[in-house]
């Protein structure tokens, strides 16, 4: 399954601090429309072009973006704190 | 498993068992608890393991106090999946990297890379575990 929500904690003592939890899923649904309007043009390139990519490159993509899903980036020090994950 | 552990003292308790029988009761319990993986020690469970750690902290010069402290939990299945985008490149860009690579001193063929081969290193990682320990520093590696 895709990363559905994005975290982002940035932590500096004394400045203003940074905790975000970005919905994925909401930019996902934004950038279907855009899909579905170059799909057509991709099709077009694809059937043009001589020197053809494997198409098994597409479900490759997308398994990797899935697996995107449980990476976390901790960051700590005495001051600062960054923290990076993708639920 | 102390449910039925307690299950076993109490019927000891009634008279129901000799204490002989529990003891073996007891024992038997013991042995399939060791041959079961728990799952609060993945350590004895088996397959593919399912994130890479990489733990990273340096400590102040004084002491034991913590000075920066890098965390970092990666999935098996990212590693999988880049390997398979890897394999999947045109030829000219696997050559690229390979070269790259190869200046770099890693002689690493990516199209060497095999389904099965991967399956198998995925496997070996459960027993990967690096420990760097420094003057001020601690680095650890492993697959959980």
């Amino acid at each position: 399954m895709l990363p559905m929500i994005m975290r982002l904690k940035i932590y500096e003592e004394e400045k203003r601090n940074i905790n975000l939890y970005l919905p994925l899923f909401l930019i996902y649904l934004l950038l279907l429309p855009l899909l579905i309007v170059a799909l057509p043009f991709v099709l077009l390139w694809y059937l043009w072009t001589a020197e053809r990519p494997s198409l098994e490159i597409i479900p490759a993509v997308l398994a990797l973006m899935s697996a995107v899903s449980g990476t976390e980036i901790e960051v700590k020090s005495d001051r600062t704190e960054v923290v990076l994950k993708f639920l | 498993m102390n449910e039925v552990r307690m299950k076993i003292l109490k019927m000891l308790g009634e008279g129901k068992i000799t204490s002989e029988e529990a003891d073996k009761l007891i024992e038997a319990i013991g042995s399939s608890s060791q041959t079961e993986p728990s799952p609060a020690n993945p350590t004895r469970a088996t397959g593919v393991p399912k994130y890479l750690y990489v733990n990273v902290k340096s400590y102040s010069e004084e002491g034991e106090e913590e000075k920066e402290n890098v965390n970092i939990k990666v999935p098996v299945a990212l590693i999988k999946a880049g390997v398979n985008i890897a394999s999947l490149m045109p030829e000219d860009i696997q050559g690229e990297i390979n070269k790259a690579m190869d200046e770099s001193g890693v002689k690493f063929n990516l199209s060497d890379i095999k389904k099965e081969n991967l399956d198998e290193f995925l496997v070996a990682l459960r027993e990967l575990e690096v420990n760097v320990d420094g003057e001020n520093e601690r680095v650890r590696i492993y697959c959980q």
